[in-house]
């Protein structure tokens, strides 16, 4: 996290004092570096959380910071797409955030985390603790987050659409164009479109004024 | 000024920092996938980032990319005195307040030169306003300016009326692509930016908002050449705008 007004660390501690008073056995991590650091190692001290959170200052490793965590929370006051929401969901961790700009469109609610649409330190508490008391569902959302991430944030997709706004209505259509004629032209000369209409041709009845149905190929991968 | 001719897949991305944040991460896995295409990447910085604070220097080190930063080069911290404003932005100058927005752009202008890239693109504010008048004035034949993080237009921030006009300026120029990363905040941008209705002089009015990735729609039939003008998160329509409309000192 960049502790970063926006970024609300506040909300985020004082969820973290509601949650340590309903579940003992739990213990903090936060990792991040900004302006707040002072003010956040305060706020720590005084809601008595000192020997429950760890602060781990600015890491590179997150990888090995998600594969501790059971629930993923964050408190932004404003998001774009964030980040470190996919990462966690990547690493198989659910996660807890409140309905701020684009971060109902980064999660499944229900499915890979809990999404709290009134951003208040109690209502995201209960909603780790609901994530926290069941273990089941936390397995769930664990597999589905894998899932979810690589079927909407693939890099390669990404890309081709960044390369689609480099190109549009200049060289694009055309070779997207010529690529989709080229694909279907290896298609039709392939070993396996021969296998397929040699199938096709001896599956058909003879001619007869009943309608046929022609089978046609439209898959194309 | 004459239109400047790119060279072919070169892209020039510029950012305010390089210092570690999720504008910063989304930009290192787009140079990372444009690389493995066959791309030419330029990273240019507004400033460095702050002593001790983590950046991504070694990951663009390490992928081989070309980085340079405007206050490496130059002074640019806010003159008493109006530099020679090339591009602009002089009116801009309030967006920033401990470095000159007017020497910022001109030592983005001068990346592009030095650099000619076919495509610029510019990630978050301010760098989106400030490198996005100078590519446009040099004729850079596409420059996207991509929103990743969430603008001050939304935010209700002080700058709020400088971006929106910077940005009704910059999408007048047919050649500009405004994307959001995320199709609420791309909506939201669009409402507001809208100003009260009835305004109808504002082109932002033809814009629609549309996510980063999302599948484009048919042309709009409504506006002649309105299907060369769709793209990315946002649609513009600088095609239908009347003649009047057109800036002339922008594009």
């Amino acid at each position: 996290m960049r502790f970063a007004p926006e970024k609300d660390p506040e909300l985020w501690l004082e969820t973290a004092a509601i949650i340590a008073a309903a579940r003992p056995d739990v213990r903090f991590v936060l990792a991040g570096y900004g302006e707040l650091a002072e003010p956040i190692l305060r706020t720590t001290r005084a809601l008595g959380l000192s020997e429950r959170v760890a602060l781990l200052g600015p890491r590179t490793d997150v990888g090995a910071i998600y594969a501790v965590m059971d629930v993923f929370l964050m408190t932004s006051r404003f998001e774009g797409t964030p980040n470190v929401l996919i990462e966690a969901q990547a690493a198989g961790v659910p996660v807890v955030a409140p309905l701020v700009g684009g971060v109902g469109e980064a999660m499944r609610d229900g499915v890979t985390g809990r999404l709290v649409t009134e951003r208040a330190a109690d209502k995201l508490a209960e909603a780790v603790v609901g994530v926290l008391d069941d273990p089941r569902w936390r397995k769930r959302a664990a597999r589905q987050g894998p899932k979810f991430v690589a079927s909407q944030f693939k890099l390669r997709r990404k890309i081709d659409r960044t390369i689609g706004f480099y190109n549009y209505g200049r060289a694009a259509p055309a070779s997207e164009f010529a690529a989709l004629t080229g694909r279907l032209r290896a298609y039709f000369q392939s070993p396996a479109a021969f296998w397929v209409k040699w199938l096709c041709r001896r599956r058909l009845p003879a001619p007869s004024d009943q309608p046929v149905l022609i089978p046609r190929q439209v898959n194309l991968r | 000024m004459p239109a400047l001719r790119g060279k072919a897949k070169h892209v020039l991305m510029v950012t305010s920092t390089l210092a570690r944040g999720g504008c910063e991460r989304q930009m290192l896995a787009t140079t990372t996938g444009l690389l493995r295409r066959g791309y030419t990447v330029a990273i240019f910085a507004l400033a460095k980032a702050s002593p001790g604070e983590p950046t991504f220097e070694a990951e663009f080190a390490a992928l081989g990319v070309d980085m340079s930063c405007a206050t490496g080069c130059d002074d640019m911290t806010a003159p008493g005195e109006m530099a020679a404003d090339e591009y602009g932005l002089g009116r801009f100058m309030p967006l920033i307040g401990h470095f000159s927005v007017v020497r910022l752009g001109a030592a983005v202008g001068q990346a592009i030169r030095r650099f000619r890239p076919a495509v610029v693109h510019c990630w978050s504010e301010p760098a989106t306003v400030i490198a996005g008048f100078p590519a446009s004035a040099l004729g850079v034949e596409r420059f996207l300016l991509q929103l990743v993080n969430v603008s001050p237009i939304q935010r209700g921030a002080p700058e709020f009326s400088l971006y929106r006009d910077a940005y009704l300026l910059l999408l007048r120029n047919p050649d500009v692509v405004l994307l959001n990363i995320s199709r609420t905040n791309a909506r939201a941008l669009e409402q507001m930016a809208r100003g009260p209705r009835g305004h109808r002089q504002d082109p932002l009015q033809r814009v629609s908002a549309r996510r980063h990735g999302h599948r484009q729609a048919a042309p709009d039939r409504r506006f002649p050449g309105a299907d060369r003008a769709v793209a990315g998160a946002h649609r513009r329509r600088a095609d239908a705008l009347r003649p009047r409309e057109r800036p002339r000192a922008v594009a």
